[in-house]
């Protein structure tokens, strides 16, 4: 993050603009904690519960950035592959850790399939993949929504009742995940002064995070990032461009697989049409909300976006309701946060862009900074 | 080997690593919903009373307690189990307990007839009627 100036000086103007969202949410927190009435207890381990179930997923996003692919959308993708995988243990009666396993294990050649495609699309749009993923995942939600509503039961055999519509063919709305709930947040019980600790789920994201932290030295990490600074020179250094680009399109696809099946194991239910919708668009504001921009984003910014959003999920209702009387105001307010601190974000970053760019051309020309 | 060739050995080598891990997760995961079922059947020429209150735990998990007519459901994971049906009388005391190894497979039934199994009867895992 850049607090100084070109000087080496901390600047107070630079490190608010820097870090204006989170620190936005860090004082609407400190308003809504104590207006909430909740205990510290119940935000605590509301806050390890919604670790446990969100930071998969929203480290699934670190990758493309790197690559200077901005917030992947298509994320979706890969949570719809992660669905079908949870759909096929659920009608084969896959149980537990095993499960999970296999869901995990059916859901990545999906997810690598639909990664590449979306990779390849992306590589012919390139400046505006956000927005083009973002329809993409459109696109493939209805894809998803035919298979699943058509070809499960018609083409793909589905044998539970529990899971087939009355018709004979097509999935029921809501599928229960009672086989592998929490299978792997308890795969290692441990509570602290009451507080459960979900530590399996907990060391999985330990291992993604050293994963990431070895994937940013390796020769496809620096070439990623070469990528992600400037596609014109990594080429004429000799980098596949392209493919560079659709790896990294493929890990996040298959990684944001993971991260639905981590986050649907923790629920307990999964809503076949609906729960992949959201995925993207919850991930993204809270690593947004974490201080990450389209071009930059850390470890750190996952797991602060993460407490820092989700803060807010559970504070907000019950804060509404003892403000106003009306705790439904609260759920309106958490939808309207996280698409404003994703439309905040980006215009920002384009602003600072601007700026710095502005900053830049200023210095050069040995003019006042 | 050309080293084009070696990696394409390799990566095949690793899909069907993979595959077998898939089915050696469904082996170790495949679970079943067993109906312990109390209740009179006949099977074939024999007919087997219904016993007036049996415990039934499977693999060592939760005893039920099933009276006279009695039906409930127990999850069970795996292919391999150990079935323990102990008969008791008006006082709650175990009278007879019979412990019983058994596999299930895709085509063997969900019903366990306890009075068949408590009368000696080879076929007492019943495949019900569509």
């Amino acid at each position: 993050m850049k607090k100084t100036g070109l000087d080496g000086t901390f600047r107070l103007d630079r490190f608010l603009l820097t870090n204006l969202v989170p620190l936005l949410f860090i004082g609407l927190s400190a308003v809504a904690i104590p207006i909430s009435q909740f205990s510290g207890a119940y935000l605590v381990q509301e806050m390890m519960i919604r670790l446990a179930r969100n930071s998969f997923l929203v480290l699934s996003l670190l990758i493309p950035i790197i690559a200077g692919m901005g917030l992947n959308f298509g994320m979706v993708l890969g949570a719809m592959a992660g669905q079908i995988g949870l759909i096929l243990i659920t009608d084969w009666m896959i149980l537990g850790l095993p499960g999970l396993t296999l869901a995990a294990l059916i859901a990545t050649p999906i997810a690598m399939v639909l990664g590449w495609m979306c990779g390849a699309i992306l590589n012919r749009a390139k400046g505006r993949e956000m927005v083009t993923s973002y329809i993409l995942g459109f696109f493939i939600n209805g894809l998803y929504q035919l298979v699943v509503l058509y070809g499960f039961g018609k083409v793909v055999p589905i044998k539970s009742a529990d899971l087939v519509l009355s018709r004979g063919f097509g999935v029921r709305n809501a599928v229960n995940l009672l086989g592998i709930r929490n299978c792997l947040d308890n795969l290692i019980p441990l509570s602290i002064q009451g507080i459960r600790v979900p530590l399996g789920t907990f060391l999985v994201i330990g291992l993604f995070c050293l994963f990431i932290v070895w994937f940013r030295r390796t020769k496809l990490g620096q070439d990623m990032r070469a990528v992600g600074q400037d596609m014109d020179v990594a080429r004429s250094a000799g980098i596949p461009v392209e493919r560079t680009r659709i790896v990294s399109i493929v890990i996040s696809t298959v990684l944001a697989a993971y991260g639905q099946i981590i986050f649907l194991q923790n629920i307990g239910t999964m809503n076949t049409y609906n729960s992949h919708e959201q995925a993207g668009m919850f991930a993204i504001a809270a690593l947004l909300v974490g201080g990450a921009s389209v071009a930059r984003a850390t470890l750190p910014n996952v797991f602060v976006g993460v407490i820092l959003f989700h803060l807010m999920f559970v504070v907000s209702p019950m804060a509404g309701k003892y403000l106003i009387g009306e705790a439904q105001l609260g759920e309106y307010f958490r939808v309207f946060v996280s698409y404003g601190i994703i439309a905040v974000s980006l215009v920002l970053y384009e602003w600072r862009r601007a700026r710095d760019r502005a900053y830049a051309r200023r210095s050069l020309r040995g003019g006042e900074v | 080997m050309t080293a084009m060739r070696r990696r394409r050995v390799v990566q095949a080598s690793l899909v069907l690593l993979l595959v077998l891990f898939g089915f050696w997760l469904y082996h170790i995961g495949k679970g079943f919903d067993l109906l312990v079922d109390n209740k009179t059947i006949t099977i074939g020429d024999a007919t087997y009373r219904a016993t007036a209150t049996v415990r039934v735990s499977i693999d060592g998990s939760e005893p039920l307690v099933l009276t006279k007519r009695g039906r409930d459901v127990i999850s069970v994971v795996g292919y391999d189990h150990v079935i323990r049906v102990e008969e008791l009388d008006m006082d709650d005391e175990v009278i007879r307990t019979v412990e019983k190894s058994f596999t299930l497979d895709r085509h063997s039934g969900d019903l366990l007839s306890l009075p068949a199994l408590l009368g000696g009867e080879e076929n007492w895992i019943v495949l019900r009627e569509p």
